[in-house]
């Protein structure tokens, strides 16, 4: 009789425990819910299989579906994707899936197409859910970003009618002191001829900005167009070594090139890798005390051609290193040292890197100089 | 030597394009915009014309849209000179017959002589 009233007991505490702990995963779930409801971008959460099982109200609102058209559906589909350009995103490509395969944190800007066919450019972050070292689906956080999106087309639209209004009176400027420059009015004296030449060089210097500035505006909406031919590597970085040999020679700085035996012939756009090997290699002869070295390197790897360029150089201070590819940054440094530079020619340098699936990086000592490098995939041949 | 038709608003700069050419003897004739350009065009019938992009009343693309040369006339050289750096307008310029495309504000007179120079001995 005592052991069954114990037993008893028992069964009462264990049943009361249950009871307990069942509160407390009702609260614990009640409690995630109101945090999955109370966030303020949209979020949608995935099963396994893609299937959308969770969905918030800013989702909804923004994407213009209820609740019940969207739970239970394969997220890819059910929610139709673009690129920032119009052009639809195969599903493999969604950063939903993307995020799945790699196991890891997938950021993305596009466009989703709303419920009444509109177009909602949007930043999305996908994050795969991992449960017992199992991913059992992901969430997607996205956020509208239609006015940064279209603060960005005007501001590209003001650069280039600003750019074109500059030109006009640049190229007066530019004709009638290269037609004094070239004895239109008769000759010059040599203190003439100087300050000609000062004034051509600030014209040359005004339209590398401005043409600057428009590409920078035409990478970052998108415009440029990559055109993909044969190209002889070795030949390309020959022409431009030859053509910046001469700012390296005013330096009397020692212009040394490593070349491969073997010329690879890469598929890629002439012009836009001549415009990132061109930038770090004059950056190298700027940023390099008189007497210095620069040296310029390329290295044909299976998957890469591989671009190095070391120098002598003033060096970036550590401090400063993780802002170098941002837009007009310039060194504390060599700001004193030049006040030409527009802090524009890195960051267009990872912009154009990144528009053709390349990589950039640096390694870089204060007082010793820098080392760039610019992996550039090879594709197909 | 050539005759050339230059179609530019910047009288500044058409004056100069002008005091260039003719100095290596070549005939020039000026308009500042596409509509004064296309009777000019039919009667002065030039080897090459340097055409602007931007310009009042009528701009370089129609220009080049509604120009027809004379059945018997030989057909000239365009060439576009503008400072629109925009890869749409440079090739719209190309679909509708233009020849080649020089930034103005980085032209130098020698650019302009030998341009001239080039077109006439192909």
């Amino acid at each position: 009789m005592i052991a069954e009233d114990a037993s008893l007991d028992n069964l009462s505490s264990v049943i009361s425990q249950l009871q307990s702990s069942a509160k407390e995963i009702v609260e614990e779930r009640s409690k995630a819910e109101a945090l999955f409801t109370s966030i303020g971008d949209g979020a949608i959460v995935t099963d396994e299989n893609g299937r959308i099982s969770r969905i918030n109200k800013p989702a909804l609102d923004m994407l213009g579906y209820t609740r019940k058209e969207l739970v239970g559906k394969w997220f890819p589909k059910a929610i139709v994707a673009t690129s920032m350009e119009g052009e639809p995103i195969k599903p493999l490509f969604r950063s939903v899936t993307q995020s799945f395969i790699d196991g890891k944190t997938v950021s993305q800007r596009l466009c989703y197409l709303t419920k009444n066919g509109k177009s909602l450019p949007v930043v999305t972050t996908v994050s795969p859910i991992i449960h017992d070292s199992k991913p059992i689906g992901a969430i997607e956080v996205f956020r509208d970003i239609s006015l940064e999106h279209e603060v960005d087309r005007m501001k590209s639209e003001f650069i280039s009618i600003a750019s074109h209004q500059l030109r006009t009176p640049l190229s007066t400027i530019n004709t009638y002191a290269q037609m004094l420059a070239h004895g239109f009015e008769g000759d010059l004296s040599p203190g003439q001829q100087k300050h000609m030449a000062v004034i051509i060089s600030a014209v040359d210097r005004m339209n590398d900005l401005i043409s600057t500035l428009l590409d920078i505006s035409q990478l970052e909406a998108g415009k440029i167009s990559v055109t993909l031919q044969e190209t002889d590597m070795t030949k390309l970085l020959e022409r431009l070594i030859q053509e910046l040999g001469e700012s390296a020679q005013s330096k009397d700085i020692k212009l040394m090139a490593h070349l491969p035996k073997e010329t690879p012939i890469v598929n890629c756009d002439p012009l836009l890798v001549g415009e990132i090997y061109s930038n770090l290699i004059s950056n190298a002869i700027k940023y390099t005390p008189k007497k210095g070295k620069v040296s310029v390197e390329l290295r044909a790897t299976e998957s890469e051609i591989l671009f190095i360029v070391s120098d002598t150089g003033y060096g970036i201070p550590k401090g400063q290193h993780d802002r170098v590819f941002t837009k007009f940054f310039r060194a504390e440094n060599v700001q004193k040292k030049d006040t030409t530079g527009t802090g524009l020619g890195l960051y267009m340098v990872r912009q154009i890197a990144e528009t053709l699936g390349g990589r950039v990086w640096f390694k870089s000592d204060e007082g010793k100089g820098s080392t760039f490098y610019f992996g550039l995939p090879r594709g197909d041949t | 030597m050539a005759r050339v038709l230059i179609v530019e608003d910047e009288e500044l700069l058409s004056a100069a394009f002008r005091l260039i050419l003719e100095r290596d003897n070549h005939t020039v004739e000026i308009a500042n915009n596409g509509k004064k350009a296309l009777p000019l065009a039919a009667n002065f019938n030039p080897d090459i014309i340097f055409l602007d992009l931007l310009m009042p009343v009528m701009g370089g693309l129609d220009f080049l849209e509604q120009y027809k040369p004379k059945p018997n006339a030989s057909t000239p050289i365009i060439v576009v000179l503008s400072n629109l750096q925009n890869e749409k307008n440079v090739e719209q310029a190309r679909k509708l017959g233009a020849h080649s495309y020089i930034v103005k504000s980085q032209m130098t007179p020698t650019d302009l002589s030998s341009t001239v120079t080039k077109l006439l001995s192909k």
